[in-house]
């Protein structure tokens, strides 16, 4: 059973491109058979953070008006023999394709692979209605900050009335030290607004900057506090029940002490 | 006249209705009644019914006299007496009573969210949170069973006496009527310690919050 995945957010800069990488290479590190879809034509960016900016020859664009096959579009990752990239055109705009044009597409890719993942561009308009058209199941990420969970509200409001029902929530980017102090939002009000299940909750690591600019997936990276918050949604998202990660990197020796005791907390 | 019919019983699904005629005197009447529940002893032996009169108006005292003859000659045990025009059955006399029209009211499940609008002539209740952006308009009375957070505005087509409810009242802009209020800019005079339901109304020309206690509901 294959299926189609949509990551989006409405708002820009909250780290759908990156989810996306992460989510796709860890599926396909766990031997399972992943297209990565970037419907984000014109300002195509998942290429770069994948490390497969230079090999891209024809693009989605050119599959859906027919200018090459499927399999010609797709650029095999040679690190990850399972995964694939159908980068976005950057020539064009989000216009040159159709909802329709999407399903099909999405239908043609659900045949070759165990997962398709499409990078949904930020907005509500043109490009969002495509990339969510031939999905079966959207990831909505978001920051902790009131304008990112303004929009996700907005955007699971809009899958919801696309028949996209029960969208997952990836809280991304959250300082579990910020949230001590008070100054920024809890995962518990993030959920408490949204009102929809949490696949999981990605610390904001440097890590992710560094992997994003090499072109390499944090969820490569054993060592990455970030990388294991992709690991982990990576089994949920197979259907693997694991907890939430713990996020208090920053407790000093006594805690850990402490907790090495089973006492405190 | 047939003497058989001037005092009847009947049981209904509330209990026991004693039908009085209302044209004979008040002493020919117990006299009847006296007659009717001697014959019928064995039938109420025992029984635990609530009661009520129909048929004749009957005053305090008048009702006591029927009541004693009826404990006297039965052994029926009277657990309540009821007025027809009180029973609680009977939403027609709820209507009729209340101050506030009571009209259709359409009912949503789910979670109003940015950019969502609910438009309605009528009265809605809201199963769900109304989030920040999102929109309730209403020509009755708005009720959330969760918090409110967006907008929403009650009495749409001039009704002024409309009210919002909401488990967590947290507008962002609150309307009754002609009237708008919004959240204060201040963010830290909001408490959000403790959320209590609370009921919003209009009241010379203001709105007042208020939480939903037995002091503000009879206020209304």
């Amino acid at each position: 059973m294959s299926e189609v995945i949509v990551v989006t957010s409405g708002k820009g800069g909250v780290g759908k491109t990156t989810t996306t990488a992460n989510i796709g290479t860890g599926l396909a590190l766990i031997g399972k058979k992943v297209a990565l879809v970037d419907a984000d034509i014109g300002l195509r960016n998942l290429d770069v953070v994948m490390g497969l900016e230079n090999r891209i020859v024809y693009d989605l664009v050119d599959v859906v008006e027919g200018h090459c096959r499927i399999k010609q579009a797709l650029i095999k990752d040679k690190r990850y023999p399972n995964l694939c990239l159908l980068p976005a055109a950057q020539t064009r705009d989000k216009n040159a394709v159709s909802p329709e044009q999407m399903q099909k597409l999405c239908d043609q890719l659900r045949e070759e692979f165990d997962y398709v993942i499409i990078d949904c561009p930020a907005g509500i308009e043109q490009g969002f209605k495509n990339a969510i058209a031939g999905a079966d199941k959207a990831i909505v990420v978001t920051t902790p900050e009131v304008s990112a969970v303004r929009d996700a509200d907005r955007i699971i409001g809009l899958l919801e009335a696309s028949e996209l029902r029960n969208p997952n929530l990836i809280l991304n980017r959250i300082r579990m030290n910020m949230v001590k102090r008070g100054d920024m939002m809890a995962m518990e009000d993030v959920v408490d607004i949204l009102a929809i299940d949490l696949l999981g909750v990605v610390p904001d690591d440097e890590n992710i900057v560094i992997s994003t600019n090499k072109g390499e997936p944090a969820v490569v990276d054993a060592s990455s506090l970030a990388g294991q918050a992709f690991r982990n949604i990576v089994d949920r998202i197979t259907g693997k029940e694991v907890p939430l990660l713990n996020l208090d990197t920053n407790d000093g020796f006594m805690a850990k002490i402490k907790k090495l005791f089973g006492i405190g907390n | 006249m047939n003497d058989e019919n001037c005092v009847m019983f009947k049981g209904t699904k509330n209990g026991l209705v004693v039908l009085l005629n209302s044209e004979i005197d008040f002493d020919t009447l117990k006299k009847y009644l006296k007659k009717k529940t001697k014959d019928a002893k064995a039938f109420f032996k025992g029984a635990k019914v609530s009661l009520t009169f129909k048929g004749r108006t009957l005053n305090e005292e008048e009702q006591y006299e029927l009541l004693k003859i009826i404990s006297e000659q039965t052994e029926l045990n009277i657990s309540y007496i009821y007025d027809e025009e009180d029973s609680i059955n009977d939403t027609e006399n709820i209507s009729v009573n209340s101050k506030f029209r009571v009209d259709k009211t359409k009912y949503y499940k789910g979670t109003i969210r940015s950019g969502q609008c609910i438009k309605t002539e009528e009265s809605i209740v809201i199963i769900g949170d109304v989030n920040p952006g999102g929109e309730i308009i209403a020509g009755g009375n708005i009720i959330i069973l969760g918090a409110l957070k967006g907008i929403v505005h009650a009495g749409s087509i001039g009704d002024e006496k409309a009210f919002v409810a909401a488990l967590n009242m947290k507008p962002m802009q609150l309307r009754i009527g002609s009237i708008i209020a919004r959240a204060p800019d201040n963010k830290d005079i909001i408490d959000n310690s403790k959320a209590v339901p609370q009921i919003a109304y209009l009241h010379n020309g203001n709105i007042y919050i208020e939480p939903i206690d037995y002091k503000t509901l009879g206020n209304l």
